[in-house]
């Protein structure tokens, strides 16, 4: 899938995808990514191995995620450069957000 | 000078050629190309190298940064086939064998397609010859009239070879490289069976009954087929899931295992795999799930509705078919074996027919209320 497609498909991202991509600032086992956006999250966001099988199955299928096997043939995930694209093209639009959160929440008040 | 290399069968038997590419570049043959469809492997004189090979098949193919950085380059790329090589004496990340075994998987499927026609082709020429020999007793006067029948058994005998050959392989890579295999339960109290025809139907009803039968003090030990075995025991807090997946690949029983999931039943061969799942629980913490998201869970459940109906159609369409077949030839000829099809296809219809009816009540009614 080219760049376009990719960011056309994927933003605005859900919260588990953005989660899992956030997790691969270094290469990562399933079971390592949930762990992660367990702590990052302060554990309000728990993903089960099903939603996270899932969501890697698809991100492999488009070229967002390569996959490898360590010595005991544990799968370990590494985003590839179109995940980073991505991933830098939904921060931007995530700091927008913040922006207008922080401009505009006292207004809501 | 280029050396050609000749290797039929070459990606049925995967790690065995990556063993001889590196036997070839152990004895100065370094591999330069292949050609896909004369499956000729290329290689030039170097000097003798220990080399690891390994072969992935991907869409996209491509290899993972920290492979790169840890000494693995690519030699071939060839459509969806990519040959890598690492050079380096000890190597402690390989590339994935998702994408070899998910390509195999799909041949040996339509290989079994196949191989099951053939089988039924032989069944039939040997009741022919069968009848022709002893029943009929007729003798063939041609002086080759078993040209015909050798070449149907050659031809059958082959294809079914080949795809015994494609399983044995894909099971083998399997078992090598994905723990794909049911959890085995050590056994101490008295058990029992209990069986329920219906649960691949209706997953999340069967889920909830293998919860309480847990909350009991009933652990499900083993299924085959549709025979659930239970082991008398203390009560205990157990999630259960079931699934119906299309096409399963091997990494999925690895990742849920990983997160501390019990495989508990796996159908084997065909495109559609069942699958129990099993997760112990304390009190007060979340019903651990597979996934915690309700609306892909009811999709998922649907498809499996969607495949099993599709099932009781295309037989009803099937039976339809040879009953108006059957009325016709009866309205012309009024045979007695015409009357007795006739009967036979209608009752089995009507079972068929109330057996669509029943699944599609209990899924739309009681099944889809429980998500």
């Amino acid at each position: 899938m080219n760049l376009e497609k990719i960011i056309k498909n994927y933003s605005p991202m859900t919260e588990t995808a953005f989660y899992i991509l956030l997790s691969l600032t270094e290469p990562r086992h399933g079971y390592g990514i949930i762990k992660h956006v367990e702590e990052v999250t302060g554990n309000r966001l728990k993903l089960g191995s099903g939603t996270i099988y899932g969501t890697l199955t698809k991100m492999e299928r488009d070229g967002i995620i390569t996959m490898y096997a360590d010595e005991k043939r544990k799968k370990i995930y590494e985003i590839t450069e179109d995940g980073k694209v991505l991933m830098r093209h939904e921060m931007e639009r995530l700091k927008e957000l913040h922006v207008n959160v922080i401009k505009y929440e006292e207004d809501f008040e | 000078m280029t050396i050609n290399k000749w290797r039929p069968l070459w990606s049925y038997r995967i790690d065995e050629t990556e063993q001889w590419l590196a036997e070839m570049a152990q004895g100065g043959l370094q591999l330069t190309n292949i050609q896909r469809f004369s499956r000729v492997f290329q290689f030039e004189k170097e000097l003798p190298a220990e080399t690891t090979y390994q072969i992935q098949y991907d869409k996209s193919a491509q290899l993972p940064k920290t492979l790169q950085n840890n000494g693995w380059q690519e030699v071939v790329k060839a459509k969806r086939w990519q040959i890598v090589k690492n050079e380096q004496s000890s190597v402690s990340l390989f590339p994935s064998r998702d994408g070899v075994i998910k390509r195999n998987r799909f041949h040996m499927y339509i290989w079994s397609i196949f191989a099951f026609i053939g089988t039924w082709q032989l069944l039939m020429l040997f009741a022919l010859l069968i009848t022709s020999f002893f029943i009929a007793g007729e003798r063939q006067t041609t002086p080759f009239w078993w040209m015909g029948p050798l070449v149907i058994v050659l031809f059958n005998t082959s294809v079914i070879s080949l795809t015994i050959f494609q399983y044995r392989q894909v099971k083998r890579l399997e078992n090598k490289y994905f723990k794909t295999s049911v959890d085995q339960v050590k056994v101490v109290g008295r058990t029992f069976k209990k069986w329920k025809r219906t649960w691949t139907y209706f997953p999340k009803m069967t889920e909830q009954w293998l919860m309480n039968m847990a909350e009991q003090g009933n652990r499900l030990v083993k299924v085959k087929g549709f025979f659930f075995t239970f082991e008398e025991g203390p009560k205990e807090r157990a999630s259960y899931v079931c699934e119906l997946r299309w096409r399963v690949a091997p990494s999925y029983f690895e990742m849920h295992k990983e997160a501390g999931w019990q495989l508990k039943f796996k159908s084997s061969g065909g495109f559609w795999t069942c699958i129990i799942w099993a997760r112990s629980y304390e009190e007060g913490e979340k019903v651990p799930r597979l996934s915690y998201d309700a609306v892909e869970e009811k999709r998922q459940s649907f498809r499996a509705y969607l495949m099993n109906s599709t099932v009781f159609i295309l037989l009803l369409a099937l039976i339809s078919m040879n009953l108006w077949l059957n009325i016709t030839k009866y309205e012309i000829d009024g045979g007695a074996v015409q009357k007795t099809m006739i009967l036979i296809f209608t009752l089995s219809g009507l079972v068929f027919a109330w057996l669509l009816i029943k699944i599609t009540y209990t899924y739309f009614i009681k099944e889809r209320k429980l998500y």
